[in-house]
């Protein structure tokens, strides 16, 4: 039985080292600048780091995407090549873009460089798949998080790409790559230069309460609850029409498809990814070893699979809100 | 530069729209857009009745689109996409995959939420003869011009309206009345404005209106159409409101034709639109400011405007 496969996060060397250790068969990583969308000072790879952390991958037989996922505007295109062809001369694996200019690059310089399509460019039916795979001879697409299971099984039978699928992490309510909210608030869009709600425009005050602001602009207020890195989607708002103050968009959560793994699998899906590459390495390691331990122990036995109550408390640990949600996989 | 009315972004039932459109008809507009982009649920209009709305503008001259949707995720999705496209009308693409499906036979606008942010997306799809781009909202002038440099296909810009700032597979209307999108009974219906949402300190930011979010100030660049005409562009374009769309079409129209004075207009245009106006993405800022003086921005993104690299740009 072809067994899925599971690609973690890494914003730095050592966090792609720890997920390897852990049992990714995969990690995907950015490289420093504007050419991903988390593009966050401290994160990320300068490209002898990259080579280091493929060479490190290849002796284990494992494998290093990098998402080159930004959409530049442009000034912002050159360095979006250079960094394809950093990773093109570096061995990579694989690039992860959205843009349609960056795949004809990546197409028509780079031959042999695998494209996988990243969640941004939202290719959410057949159609759309087939596209990128007629024009660009895609290998992978990355699911955008709008998808039901019914709707993955849909693509699944019309199409032979793989098919990779978020399974714990931070959930974009929105259409990622449709989302502007924070580029309508700072003048930085994530879309082009890779951060949503940049940390450089937040703003904390505590008095009684700690109120938090982005660009001036107040998101929330918390007291004791917990809080979730401060995004527009996850503000506090009020609804005119209700008058009620509440999480309008989405509240803070994170998504944690676990308890479908079986169902996933059915569906077809080739690849499960964590989000994170913003996280830290015990994030990575922890989340890496218990979708690792969850997928080992399903293709052991797949009728007695059932989640472990110690893999969600220890996975709560380091969740948004504490609270899990399957986003919209079971229904819209 | 034609003036063009982009898809209506609420759902006003059938009624609201026929009304609306053959208003539409009577106005400048060259250009009309027409089609459900974000919810696929209350797409619900029958060809027939699509084609009832085209028909008072194609009688008037008008050349008519029809808007695919942004999210399409299913099967049954698709074929309703399919069997629309097969109007006698062209396309708005909003979704990538009908791109090539009626190359040569119908003509395909490139649709905002296809993501095309610089040159060479462009130049790639024109494979598919494009009869025009409609850009991102948030590309500042700057990237506006760099496209129309390199570019032959027709470029359109939004000039007036709230902006979507956000599309979900999730109802926000409904989610604000406990439900999913399942049961959402089409509360959408009864904001045909939309849903304002205030942040804490009481500054209305964000319109709520089914699975997407718009702002809730509206995008002014009359003061800038002149400035879109010597870049290059060739059609701009008005988002429809609830009321006063016809109005805000005759200002824009007149400006355009240097029968009313910039300023005069922008004044009337604050006061039909009730909400502050914004331009600040188009200058590289924030969208929901309002730079006043943005010749002074322009002034300063020339000292700047240096291309890296053309040779391989």
């Amino acid at each position: 039985m072809k067994k899925i496969k599971l690609c973690s996060p890494a914003g730095n060397l050592s966090s792609l080292k720890e997920a390897i250790k852990k049992g990714a068969d995969s990690v995907y990583v950015g490289l420093k600048g504007s050419s991903n969308i988390r593009n966050f000072p401290g994160l990320n790879f300068l490209p002898d780091e990259l080579a280091e952390g493929i060479s490190f991958a290849h002796k284990r037989k494992r494998e290093v995407f990098v998402v080159i996922n930004s959409y530049p505007q442009y000034g912002e295109l050159y360095s979006c090549f250079q960094a394809i062809e950093d990773c093109y001369q570096l061995g990579v694996d694989g690039v992860i873009l959205s843009d349609l200019g960056l795949m004809e690059y990546v197409h028509h310089h780079c031959p042999h460089l695998p494209i996988h399509v990243s969640v941004h460019a939202g290719a959410c039916n057949p159609a759309s798949i087939a596209f990128y795979q007629k024009h660009f001879d895609i290998t992978t697409v990355v699911l955008p998080r709008v998808l039901t299971l019914d709707e993955i099984i849909e693509i699944r039978s019309h199409t032979t790409v793989e098919l990779e699928c978020f399974v714990l992490g931070i959930l974009c309510v929105n259409r990622s790559g449709l989302c502007y909210l924070s580029s309508y608030l700072t003048g930085e869009s994530n879309n082009t230069k890779g951060a949503c709600s940049p940390a450089k425009h937040l703003t904390f005050e505590e008095h009684n309460r700690l109120r938090i602001s982005l660009n001036g602009i107040t998101l929330n207020e918390y007291g004791d609850e917990c809080a979730a890195y401060p995004t527009p989607c996850k503000g506090r708002y009020r609804n005119l029409s209700t008058g009620k103050v509440e999480y309008l968009f989405q509240a803070p959560e994170s998504l944690n498809l676990l308890p479908l793994l079986p169902d996933l699998i059915g569906a077809g899906v080739d690849i499960l990814k964590i989000e994170g590459r913003q996280r830290s390495k015990t994030y990575v390691a922890e989340t890496t070893r218990i979708v690792r331990k969850a997928i080992d122990a399903y293709y052991s036995d797949p009728s007695e699979f059932s989640v472990k109550k110690e893999w969600i408390s220890q996975l709560h640990y380091f969740f948004e809100g504490m609270e899990d949600t399957y986003g919209c996989y079971l229904g819209k | 530069m034609k003036i063009s009315l982009g898809p209506a972004p609420f759902n006003w039932g059938v009624e609201k729209l026929r009304q609306f459109y053959q208003e539409m008809a009577e106005g400048p507009l060259d250009t009309i857009f027409i089609g459900e982009v974000f919810c696929e649920k209350r797409n619900t209009l029958t060809i027939k009745e699509l084609e009832g709305l085209m028909l008072p503008l194609r009688r008037k001259g008008k050349e008519v689109y029809f808007s695919t949707g942004a999210l399409i995720t299913n099967n049954t999705q698709w074929k309703r996409l399919l069997q629309r496209s097969e109007m006698e009308c062209g396309i708005e693409a909003n979704t990538i995959g009908i791109v090539p499906h009626h190359q040569g036979t119908r003509k395909i606008v490139a649709g905002p939420f296809l993501n095309l942010y610089h040159h060479r997306s462009v130049q790639f799809l024109e494979r598919f003869n494009l009869a025009g781009v409609v850009l991102p909202f948030e590309l500042s002038q700057r990237s506006v011009k760099s496209i129309i440099s390199k570019v032959k296909t027709p470029i359109e810009v939004v000039v007036y309206g709230n902006l979507p700032l956000g599309v979900s597979w999730r109802c926000y209307i409904a989610r604000s009345h406990g439900l999913s999108v399942k049961q959402c009974q089409f509360k959408c219906m009864h904001y045909p404005r939309g849903i304002i949402a205030e942040n804490l300190d009481g500054i209305p930011l964000f319109l709520i209106n089914g699975p997407y979010i718009l702002s809730a100030k509206k995008r002014c660049l009359i003061r800038e159409l002149e400035q879109l005409k010597t870049m290059g562009v060739t059609s701009i374009r008005i988002m429809p409101q609830y009321e006063n769309t016809s109005e805000v079409v005759k200002i824009f129209h007149q400006t355009m034709n240097h029968q009313l004075d910039t300023q005069d207009a922008f004044e009337q245009l604050s006061s039909l639109a009730r909400s502050s106006l914004t331009n600040g993405w188009f200058y590289g800022e924030a969208g929901w400011k309002y730079i006043k003086d943005g010749h002074k921005f322009i002034e300063e993104d020339l000292k700047n405007f240096l291309l890296p690299l053309r040779n391989i740009c």
